[in-house]
């Protein structure tokens, strides 16, 4: 089993643990979770160590609330996509909100893909199999 | 006859002669003082060859042997040397143009000169009455021959003088009708620019007022109107050029304007003015027309209130006004609510579906890891708690889908609802595989508006169609295009359960289902969503059916 670490950033309690529940459902449960903006980047540029208190790594995807304390989702990913540490990583926007404006902002800065909640374990994976990220099969 | 005998005839020549100069200094001087004679050279020396002519003819008659027979004046004597010489002296004095009247008067004033020369003579009594009977005699046949000379020419003058009478009465009476054509069409002008309401005034190729109207006089005699003849005999233009304070500006543009009139290079001319009083706004409209076929030329200057026009105008510019200030204040309140109902509507769409996906998730969450603990009536309620959230979640989308489309903005674009249509059907085919339905779709239906939303117009119509065909076993649904009422009416049929007409008006509304829940799933909020899009493209939707007929739905865009 490939234990790729996925980045999860989500403040709800609720739905942090439906989306852990859905990921686990597929076989991917080396999760990082960051419960806002400030804590993702933190994480993610190597300044903080949220989580599991260990070193920074480089997570396979990231699966990113919209609606987050202190920085918010859309904030979150313009950050990331303009640092070239940071540019490439896969970013899966799960959010409750069906906003035309949300949907475009998120396109616009180049998601992977844009899933409204409740979040659906099957539909992530068969985003990454359609963007080749995964090299493993779910369980 | 004896005098005749002692008067020595050459001595009474003698006397003449001598006396002749004098005779007709005496003449001149009574002409002169008479007034009648031409009194110029050739007047003078017709009188003074007058006066020969009869010293002569007197001296010749009193020497000739027929002196005797000289009659009376009264008497009638054809071959009388003293008519034959008036006779003659008549016709030259006619043929020179010489007045008998006057003549006679000479001939009267020589008369009584001669006598009294003969008087003055101291001639023996008896002598000197024979010589004054005489010339008595001479001049009474003399005069008389001048006095039918006289007459018969005043006969002639005085024909000719009737005749001038009776042409001049005609004259005069030619003239009096014309006089009287003037009056009336004098009276008639007056009263006709009497009876307008504008103040009138006609000037002449000056500028000089010749005429004005009652209105001018009116209006002249409410505003203390200083000059005299209400301006009858000024300048207009003077005035205007004079003008001072407020009204300068526009009495000089109107001084311009007249003259332009005046000079022909421009035929009407007309300006607004404002003429405040203390206590009253006015306004003025004065309009110079140059009167055609007058040369020189002639101008009517009317000035005519337009103070009503204008505070209508006043009143509908401060209307206007007021009612932008109170659009501004209603559009501003407008953005404060729409804004309001965004955040609102944000907010529903985010916390609300977030929470109800909190709940689905955990139902699933539930029936899936722990539905073999669960006996089947606790599933049971598990799985009602998953599809009433789920319900739910489509019915807030569908609010908000409702909502989107009216606040949203279009963008027009030119929209092939042929290939929507088609796309829409295999979707739904797709979803359901099995059914059979027989799509037909007129091609090349192209139209102008937003290109979402009018797909979402086109997935709603044939969701529907596709949904009350359900139960038919060959279903059969329709798309195409008909012109009505000038319009290009499009429009999705189906043979599907259909409708009963009597509900026609409800299918529109959100939330009213002209069928029972069960019997076909949907919130109820499609149609009402298609017809907010339709309305936002100025168009028109309507449907009509039959109950186990099927269903039309007709849309006109632009309309």
């Amino acid at each position: 089993m490939d234990k790729k670490l996925i980045l999860l950033v989500e403040d709800n309690p609720d739905d942090e643990f439906l989306a852990l529940r859905a990921l686990r459902r597929q076989g991917m449960d080396n999760v990082v979770v960051a419960r806002d903006g400030e804590e993702a980047l933190a994480y993610l540029f190597g300044t903080g160590s949220p989580g599991n208190g260990g070193a920074p790594l480089e997570p396979a995807f990231i699966l990113l609330d919209l609606k987050l304390p202190k920085i918010n989702g859309i904030e979150v990913l313009r950050v990331l996509r303009n640092d070239e540490r940071t540019g490439r990583i896969p970013v899966i926007v799960i959010s409750s909100s069906r906003e035309e404006c949300d949907l475009s902002r998120c396109h616009e800065l180049g998601v992977l893909s844009y899933l409204t909640k409740p979040v659906d374990g099957g539909e992530i994976v068969d985003i990454l199999e359609k963007a080749r990220l995964l090299n493993y099969s779910a369980p | 006859m004896r005098w005749v005998t002692r008067m020595d005839p050459r001595s009474f020549e003698r006397i003449i002669a001598a006396n002749e100069s004098r005779l007709c200094d005496q003449v001149l001087r009574y002409a002169l003082e008479r007034g009648p004679a031409r009194c110029e050279a050739s007047g003078q020396e017709a009188l003074r060859s007058f006066v020969a002519e009869l010293s002569r003819a007197l001296v010749q008659v009193f020497l000739s042997p027929y002196r005797a027979t000289i009659p009376d004046a009264d008497a009638g004597h054809s071959a009388d040397p003293a008519e034959t010489f008036g006779m003659a002296a008549a016709q030259r004095r006619r043929g020179n143009g010489e007045s008998s009247a006057i003549s006679l008067e000479i001939i009267k004033f020589c008369r009584q000169s001669c006598l009294d020369l003969v008087r003055e003579q101291k001639f023996p009594t008896i002598e000197e009455e024979e010589t004054l009977t005489l010339l008595e005699r001479f001049f009474g046949r003399v005069e008389t021959v001048f006095c039918a000379e006289c007459a018969s020419l005043t006969a002639r003058a005085s024909a000719e003088l009737v005749a001038a009478n009776a042409l001049l009465e005609r004259e005069i009476a030619r003239h009096g009708k014309t006089a009287e054509a003037l009056e009336r069409s004098e009276r008639l002008f007056h009263t006709a620019i009497d009876a307008l309401a504008a103040h009138i005034a006609i000037l002449d190729c000056d500028g000089t007022i010749m005429a004005v109207n009652r209105a001018w006089r009116e209006f002249a005699d409410a505003n203390g109107f200083m000059g005299d003849d209400y301006g009858i005999g000024s300048s207009y233009l003077a005035v205007c050029d004079s003008a001072t304070g407020d009204d300068a500006e526009s009495a000089r543009t109107a001084a311009r304007g007249i003259r332009d009139l005046l000079d022909g290079s421009c035929r009407e001319f007309h300006l607004e003015y404002p003429c405040h009083s203390p206590d009253e706004q006015r306004w003025f409209q004065v309009r110079a027309t140059c009167l055609k076929g007058f040369d020189p030329a002639c101008v009517v200057v009317a000035h005519d209130s337009i103070t009503e026009v204008k505070r209508a105008e006043e009143k509908i510019l401060s209307f206007t006004r007021e009612l932008e200030d109170r659009v501004r204040q209603r559009t501003l309140q407008l953005e404060l609510t729409n804004r309001e109902l965004e955040g609102f509507c944000y907010a529903v769409s985010h916390d609300l579906r977030a929470h109800l996906a909190r709940l689905e998730g955990l139902g699933r969450g539930l029936f899936e890891d722990y539905g073999s603990n669960l006996d089947s009536q606790a599933r049971h309620y598990v799985e009602r708690i998953c599809l009433i959230s789920i319900e739910l979640r489509r019915i807030i989308d569908a609010l908000l889908d409702l909502s989107r489309v009216t606040r949203c903005e279009l963008s027009f674009r030119q929209v092939n609802l042929s290939n929507v249509a088609r796309s829409v059907a295999e979707e739904l085919r797709m979803v359901q595989p099995r059914r059979r339905v027989s799509v037909t779709i007129a091609p090349n239906i192209v139209v102008r508006g937003d290109p979402s939303l009018l797909a979402m117009v086109m997935k709603h119509l044939f969701g529907n169609a596709w949904k009350f065909t359900e139960r038919q076993q060959a279903a059969e649904i329709e798309f195409g295009m008909t012109p009505r009422h000038g319009l290009n009416v499009y429009y999705v049929r189906d043979n599907g359960v259909g409708f009963d007409m009597r509900y026609a008006g409800r299918l529109f509304q959100p939330f009213q289902r002209l069928h029972s829940p069960g019997e076909f799933e949907g919130v109820g909020v499609g149609l009402a969503t298609v017809q907010r899009i339709i309305q936002r493209h100025g168009g028109r939707i309507w449907a009509e059916g039959e109950m186990g007929r099927g269903a039309t739905f007709y849309f006109a865009l632009h309309s």
